[in-house]
């Protein structure tokens, strides 16, 4: 029997939400547990899922007499911490149980047995680069929206990273539609490619390093690994060659407008409504004018809509049918207040771009014939 | 001649082929004839039930849905043999060919039996003497008899032809109504089943006259709507005009078939899909529309049967796309235990011409380099009409093949048919 006195209370549940988080979903396999690793006054509580292995580690939030190694299942365990009184918290490891102790309440939770519980990717020395930690997870869940849904082509399944030496491109397709980023490298690295992050992977990245100023990558032959203070991290990535779509993306356009995007993403919404859900289809035309406009018009069996908004700069007239729901996804990744849209051609990519200086994001979109 | 038709009002044809498909065999082989013959799925297989049968195979008893061991029994020496749609196919086109030099307007109902609204044939000869004309030429040309009912609507020529088989032409006037329809058994009409007739012996109607002075509350609240409607019919009123275009509302394509064995091998299984995205697409293309939702169907050897359906991004009616889209919907919700029955079925069916395709970054240079072209064929047919212009692969001149397949039994072939038209 061991037992462990968490002394911080909440640092730990955070520190057990993190790891929980990455848990496998699949509530019967091993890995929808964490293994927990507590020695003295340290803390270490690992995960895994079918990509991504994490550790989080913590000093001083804990205090354990010898060392003790368990597997508790992770959602539960998490959801019992969270919920549970005022008091000293206590975790009496037996066997094949822990109870979780407060006061005069005790609940006990099953253990899995420890050494089924799959080891750790091991961190792997490779190509390093340095981010900050916000600049980077908000850049990436901005373009994670286009990743492809569909196995027909898995490369497409997660987000490309590249680098320049300066900064990272991040972009994401699902073959009708695009999102790309970039992010600052902190010091001078290599160039490299073809590092693609599947798209589960990259929502846990996100929520680990949301608050770490500065966060340090390596990448090896098929995994990238992160390691800062009190966290270690790896994904597999994904197999294959990453199409190169700097071609694909037009420098020339036909016709550009600038507009309000909460203005736009209103009028969106209203059209989504009245389309209902089969039809996400409508029709994107620039008038132009004394009073240049953008209208938007669709309809379906029973509705008819029709929205005109007013644009600061019009090109010349175009007229083009869009998904509706696409343009929304890449109007909400955007936080500027005006937005550009860019219009190759009628049957060529359109680019949102967020209408302020030294814009490094951008949205692309195929029209519908 | 033209005193011959009515100064208000329609003059409608029912063309009705009898047994047609055990017809269509005397006509293939004319030793069948008058010898006791019955049409039946796959008559060494578990399907053996008859489809239709000969007027001398009905003297015995054998009826249509009889399973083969029974009309056996009640007649020994019949003649059975497997349905060949390919043939029947090729007949009925035939058969509307023919009506569609009488008039422009035929209605196809099934594939042996449709509506001729002659009203404006008059120069062709009196609706007796037409309709005369008709039942001679299908049998000079197709060696193929049929009834025909003539009537101011659809109902009565429907009513008229039942009434004398084989090969009767029976006219039936408004003014016949109280002599002729109205003695009979209200189960006896078209539209009302045997359901319907128990429904209506229960309130008292009997015969159609009863059905025709009957109260209309009453009706409505035991049939709903159709019960108004009926008593409508019943009194010789039918508006419904002869539509050459009612068969092309349909909502999905479908084929799907029984496994001659139960089969878990997913190779085979695949086999058969591939076998029944061909026929979808061609049945897809003969009609000139696209599939936007695809549906699998599985009956395992318990005779579980599920169906599974995936939305697609774009329309699709090519053998290829098809087979893509089934494999993935099979493969998905395929739980590896042996399978009887394997079906297709294409929904949220689109015009070909309003079809939208979803661009693709991957591609969509090669579409740009079709734009003009697009634009130009565009521009023809807004100014010569959809049809001067279309697109080879869409073009579905290949009578031959055998579309549909056991259970697809429906009015695709007759697409052909609207085609020839268009082509014109």
């Amino acid at each position: 029997m061991t037992n462990i006195k968490i002394k911080e209370t909440q640092a730990f549940i955070d520190l057990v939400g993190r790891a929980a988080n990455v848990a496998s979903k699949k509530p019967d396999s091993i890995r929808s547990g964490i293994m927990v690793n507590a020695k003295e006054n340290k803390i270490a509580v690992r995960a895994m899922n079918e990509s991504v292995s994490v550790q989080v580690d913590a000093i001083d939030i804990t205090e354990t007499e010898g060392e003790i190694d368990f597997v508790v299942p992770a959602k539960l365990f998490l959801d019992m911490i969270k919920k549970l009184p005022k008091g000293d918290v206590e975790l009496v490891i037996e066997d094949k149980k822990m109870d979780i102790v407060v006061g005069k309440s005790s609940y006990g939770i099953s253990t899995y047995a420890v050494d089924e519980f799959p080891q750790a990717v091991a961190y792997e020395e490779g190509t390093i680069f340095q981010v900050e930690g916000p600049t980077f997870a908000e850049s990436l869940s901005a373009v994670v929206y286009a990743c492809s849904e569909s196995e027909a082509r898995p490369i497409l399944t997660g987000v490309h990273i590249l680098s320049n030496g300066k900064y990272l491109t991040l972009i994401a397709t699902d073959s009708v539609r695009l999102a790309a980023n970039a992010v600052p490298i902190i010091a001078p690295t290599e160039e490299f490619k073809n590092v693609v992050v599947p798209k589960t992977s990259v929502n846990e990245l996100v929520t680990l390093i949301a608050d770490q100023k500065k966060v340090e990558f390596s990448i090896s032959q098929n995994q990238l690994s992160l390691k800062t203070e009190g966290i270690t991290f790896t994904t597999r990535l994904l197999d294959g060659t990453f199409p190169d779509v700097t071609k694909l993306i037009p420098s020339e356009f036909e016709s550009e407008v600038v507009l309000h995007k909460d203005e736009l993403l209103k009028a969106l919404d209203r059209s989504k409504t009245a389309l209902g859900p089969k039809e996400k289809i409508a029709r994107f035309s620039v008038v132009e004018g004394t009073l240049p406009t953008l209208t938007i018009e669709g309809k379906t069996d029973i509705t008819k809509i029709f929205e005109e908004l007013f644009v600061d700069e019009a090109g010349v007239g175009i007229s083009l049918k869009l998904n509706v729901h696409y343009l929304m996804n890449s109007l909400n990744s955007m936080s500027s207040k005006k937005v550009r849209l860019q219009f190759g051609g009628v049957a060529k990519p359109m680019l949102v771009r967020p209408e302020v200086e030294g814009a490094t994001q951008f949205g692309l979109l195929l029209p519908v014939r | 001649m033209k005193d011959m038709y009515p100064k208000n009002g329609r003059v409608i044809l029912h063309v009705d082929m009898n047994s047609f498909y055990a017809s269509v065999e005397m006509a293939y082989d004319p030793s069948l004839k008058g010898k006791p013959l019955a049409i039946a799925g796959n008559p060494e297989e578990r399907r053996g039930i008859i489809v239709t049968c000969s007027y001398e195979a009905r003297k015995f008893g054998v009826k249509t849905t009889m399973p083969l061991w029974e009309a056996k029994k009640l007649c020994p020496n019949l003649i059975v043999k497997k349905p060949d749609f390919e043939r029947y196919r090729a007949a009925s086109m035939g058969m509307f060919e023919l009506l569609n030099q009488f008039s422009k307007l035929v209605e196809p109902v099934s594939i042996d039996e449709g509506y001729v609204d002659i009203t404006d044939s008059h120069e062709l000869g009196s609706p007796l003497e037409i309709a005369e004309q008709i039942q001679k030429q299908l049998i000079r040309q197709l060696d193929l008899p049929c009834s025909i009912g003539i009537a101011p609507n659809k109902f009565l020529a429907k009513m008229a032809s039942d009434m004398k088989k084989p090969l009767g032409i029976t006219v039936l006037r408004k003014r016949d109504i109280p002599t002729v329809l109205w003695p009979m058994e209200a189960g006896e009409m078209h539209g009302v089943g045997k359901k319907t007739a128990e429904k209506l012996k229960n309130i008292g109607v009997h015969t159609i006259a009863d059905l025709a002075k009957a109260n209309e509350i009453q009706l409505k609240s035991l049939l709903g709507i159709n019960g108004i409607r009926l008593k409508e019919r019943a009194n010789g009123v039918d508006n419904r005009l002869v539509d050459p275009d009612a068969i092309s509302e349909f909502k999905s394509i479908g084929n799907s078939t029984t496994l001659p064995k139960d089969i878990s091998n997913q190779q085979e299984l695949f086999k058969v899909l591939d076998r029944l995205a061909e026929k979808v697409s061609v049945r897809l293309k003969r009609k000139k529309v696209m599939a936007t939702t695809l549906s699998i169907t599985i009956r395992y050897k318990d005779r579980h049967t599920i169906t599974r359906s995936k939305k697609l991004l774009n329309p699709v009616s090519t053998q290829d796309e098809i087979l893509k889209m089934a494999k993935q919907i099979f493969v998905s919700h395929w739980t590896g235990h042996p399978v009887r029955l394997l079906g297709i079925t294409g929904t949220d069916l689109v015009e070909n011409d309003q079809a939208v395709k979803q661009l693709d970054l991957f591609s969509y240079e090669k579409d740009a380099k079709k734009e003009p072209l697009i634009n130009t064929v565009s521009k023809l047919k807004e100014k010569f009409g959809a049809h001067i212009i279309e697109q080879a692969s869409n073009l579905s001149n290949d009578k031959k093949q055998q579309i549909g397949t056991e259970t697809s039994f429906n009015k695709d072939f007759l697409q052909v048919e609207k085609m020839k038209k268009q082509d014109d």
